[in-house]
C-alpha cells in the first residue's frame, strides 16, 4: 500500500479511450502528480504487471457488455486492492453491490472531475471517501443488511447528495463543512464493518481508529 | 355506478317482472286443473273408455305444474333444459286424455284437457320465441282433432263449434304470448334505458372534472402568466431584458409540467420534474439529473408544490444545475441547486411542502420537502 509520503500509482481499466485520456490527464496534472502505471480497456491490465503493482485500481464496472464487470471487482478485491468503482451507472443499487463486494468507493462518470483524484488519493490512504452519488445511495438504503444510521447522518447523507458542496450542506444544517465530512466518513466505516471482509474494509476501519473518527467502542 | 352494475340492476328487474307472469300463469293452471277439469273428470268418469288414461293424463299436467312450482321456488325460472320433458308430459297428457275421450264429433265438458293443456304451454313456453308456443298449441289442436274425426268427418256445425272452442281458449293464451313478449321487450329497455342513463352520467362526471381541472390549472397561471403576456403585448416589458426572461422561462416550465400532470405514466412525479427540467435545458442549460429512492406518486398538489420552487430556480439559473430527487420511506424530497444570482422571483406559499432556500456568491439552492409519514 502507498502510505503517506510515497508517489501513489494508479492502473484504468476502461474500455472507452477518451475516458482513460481523461482520467490520466486529471491524475498528470493533480498535486503531486498521480502516476498512471498501467490503462487498459480489460480488467486483465490490474492483475498483471506493471498493472497489478499500482496502490489503487480505478474501474469502470460496464466493460465489453451488458452485464457490470462485478467479477472483476470481487477478484480485484480479493486480491487486497484498494478499487474505485468508477461507472456511468446512476442506481443506487448498482452502487450499493460495488460496496457490498468491497469496493472502496462509488464514484459516476458524472462527478469524476471533481472527485476522481481525491477519491484516489483517499484510497491510497486508506481514508474513507463518500461522494455525492454514493452518499444518496447510502440515504435510502432499505437493504435488512445495511448499518444504523442516526437521523443526523442520514440528513447529511441526502443533502450532501443534493447539493454537492460541504459548504452548502454545513450551512443548512448550521455545522461547519469539517463536522459534514466526519458525519460522511462515520458513514462510511459503519458500512465497511457490517460489510465483506476484505482489505477494504480493515484498511478503513484501522485508519478510522488511527485519525480517531472512531473508537474501539464503536466496533 | 358502474356499467356492470346498471346491467346487473336491469336484469334484477327484468328477472322479476318475468317471474311475476310465471307465477300468475302457474296460478291460472293449477286453478283450472283443479277447480274446472277435476269436477268435470270426476262428473264424466262413467263416460271414459277406459278411465284410467284419463287419471293417468290429470296427474301428467300435476307433474308439470308440481315440477314448475318447484323450479320457480328455487331459481325464478324454469331451466331450457327442463321445458322440453315438460312440454312431451303435457303433450303425452293430452293424447292419453284424447284417446280415452268419450266418442263423439264435437268438443264438450268431458274434453276437461284440452283448456289446461294450453295453460301448460304457456307456462313452459311463454317466454321463448312465439313459435314455439303456437307449435304446442297447433300440436295439441291436432291431437283433438284427430279424436274427432276417427270415428268420422262432423258435419260443418261441429266443426264451427269446435272452431269457436279453439279460437277462444287457445286465441287468448296466444295473446298472453305476446303479452309475455311485451314484458320482455320492456325489461330490455329498462336495462338499455339504466345503461344509457349510466353512462350519460359518467361523462357528465367525467366532464365536470376535467373542466374543474382545466380552471383549477388556467387559475393557476392567471396571476403571473396575463401580466407577463400582457407586458410582452402592450410592449412595457423587454424581452431582451434578463428578468422578463428568466420569468418567461418560468412560465414556460409552469406550462410544461401542467400539461404533463395529464399525461398518464406510470411515475407521474418524475415525468412531471422531467418536463420542467427539459424546459431549462432547451435554454441552453446544463442540467445534472440524479434520482434515489423507490418511485411513490404524492397527490398531485403536492407534486405542484414540489416541484414549482425547483422550476422557478431554473428558470433563473444561468448556465448549469443540478437537480435531484430522492424517495425515501418517509420523505420525497426535490432539490435543485445552480448558478442563479437572483432568485427574489420564488414565491413563498404556506403550503403541505416545506421549501427552503439558500444563496452564497455564486449558486442558489432550494430544496422542498414532503413528510409523507
Amino acid at each position: 500500500m502507498g502510505g503517506d509520503g510515497l508517489a501513489i500509482t494508479v492502473t484504468l481499466v476502461d474500455d472507452h479511450p477518451v475516458a482513460l485520456a481523461g482520467a490520466e490527464a486529471w491524475f498528470a496534472a493533480a498535486s503531486p502528480p498521480i502516476d498512471v502505471v498501467a490503462a487498459g480497456a480489460c480488467a486483465q491490465v490490474a492483475w498483471t504487471p506493471p498493472g497489478d503493482s499500482a496502490t489503487v485500481v480505478v474501474l469502470d464496472l460496464q466493460l465489453s457488455g451488458p452485464q457490470p464487470a462485478y467479477a472483476d471487482l470481487r477478484r480485484l478485491v480479493d486480491d487486497g486492492r484498494q478499487v474505485i468503482v468508477y461507472t456511468m451507472r446512476e442506481d443506487e443499487n448498482t452502487a450499493l453491490t460495488c460496496l457490498d463486494i468491497g469496493a472502496f468507493t462509488f464514484l459516476t462518470k458524472a462527478e469524476g472531475k471533481e472527485h476522481l483524484v481525491a477519491a484516489t488519493v483517499a484510497a491510497a490512504h486508506g481514508r474513507p471517501y463518500t461522494p455525492p452519488a454514493l452518499a444518496g445511495a447510502f440515504g435510502v438504503n432499505t437493504r435488512p443488511d445495511r448499518p444504523q444510521l442516526s437521523q443526523r447522518e442520514q440528513e447529511v447523507l441526502i443533502e450532501w447528495f443534493q447539493c454537492e458542496s460541504k459548504e452548502l450542506v454545513a450551512e443548512r444544517l448550521g455545522i461547519t463543512p469539517r463536522t459534514v465530512s466526519s458525519y460522511l466518513d462515520r458513514v462510511r466505516i459503519k458500512y465497511a464493518s457490517v460489510g465483506r471482509e476484505a482489505r477494504t474494509k480493515a484498511t478503513l476501519v484501522a485508519r478510522a481508529l488511527q485519525d480517531g473518527l472512531i473508537g474501539i467502542d464503536d466496533l | 355506478m358502474t356499467d356492470e352494475n346498471a346491467d346487473r340492476l336491469a336484469a334484477q328487474i327484468g328477472d322479476r317482472l318475468l317471474r311475476g307472469v310465471r307465477i300468475s300463469v302457474l296460478a291460472v293452471a293449477v286453478t283450472v286443473q283443479f277447480s274446472l277439469s277435476l269436477p268435470e273428470l270426476l262428473r264424466n268418469s262413467s263416460r271414459y273408455a277406459p278411465l284410467w288414461p284419463q287419471v293417468v293424463a290429470f296427474a301428467l299436467f300435476a307433474v308439470v305444474a308440481v315440477g314448475s312450482a318447484a323450479f320457480l321456488a328455487r331459481g325464478g325460472r324454469i331451466p331450457h333444459r327442463a321445458r322440453p320433458a315438460g312440454v312431451c308430459l303435457a303433450l303425452l297428457a293430452v293424447a292419453a286424455a284424447a284417446g280415452s275421450a268419450p266418442p263423439g264429433s264435437h268438443l264438450e265438458p268431458a274434453d276437461w284437457y284440452f283448456g289446461l293443456a294450453g295453460w301448460h304451454g304457456v307456462l313452459l313456453l311463454f317466454d321463448l320465441r312465439l313459435r314455439f308456443l303456437a307449435a304446442f298449441l297447433g300440436a295439441t289442436l291436432v291431437l283433438t282433432v284427430v279424436k274427432m274425426v276417427a270415428p268420422g268427418m262432423p258435419d260443418l256445425r261441429a266443426w264451427a263449434a269446435m272452431a269457436v272452442a279453439a279460437v277462444s281458449v287457445y286465441g287468448f293464451q296466444l295473446a298472453l304470448g305476446l303479452l309475455a313478449h311485451g314484458v320482455q321487450r320492456i325489461s330490455v329497455r329498462a336495462r338499455e334505458a339504466a345503461a344509457e342513463e349510466e353512462r350519460i352520467r359518467t361523462e357528465e362526471e367525467t366532464a365536470e372534472h376535467r373542466h374543474r381541472d382545466h380552471q383549477r390549472r388556467y387559475a393557476a397561471l392567471l396571476p403571473t402568466l396575463v401580466p407577463l403576456l400582457a407586458g410582452l403585448g402592450y410592449g412595457s416589458l423587454d424581452p431582451a431584458h434578463p428578468d422578463v426572461r428568466r420569468r418567461s422561462a418560468h412560465e414556460a416550465a409552469r406550462m410544461r409540467r401542467m400539461f404533463a400532470e395529464s399525461d398518464d405514466v406510470p411515475d407521474p412525479l418524475m415525468h412531471e420534474l422531467q418536463a420542467v427540467i427539459e424546459v431549462a435545458e432547451r435554454r441552453g442549460v446544463a442540467v445534472r439529473f440524479a434520482a434515489r429512492g423507490v418511485p411513490s406518486t404524492p397527490p398531485k398538489e403536492v407534486r405542484r408544490e414540489l416541484i414549482e420552487p425547483v422550476s422557478a430556480m431554473l428558470a433563473a439559473v444561468a448556465s448549469d444545475a443540478r437537480v435531484t430527487l430522492v424517495r425515501a420511506s418517509d420523505q420525497v424530497r426535490v432539490s435543485a441547486v445552480g448558478d442563479a444570482q437572483d432568485h427574489t422571483h420564488l414565491a413563498r406559499r404556506p403550503g403541505r411542502v416545506k421549501v427552503h432556500h439558500m444563496v452564497t456568491e455564486d449558486r442558489a439552492w432550494v430544496e422542498t420537502v414532503w413528510q409523507s409519514r
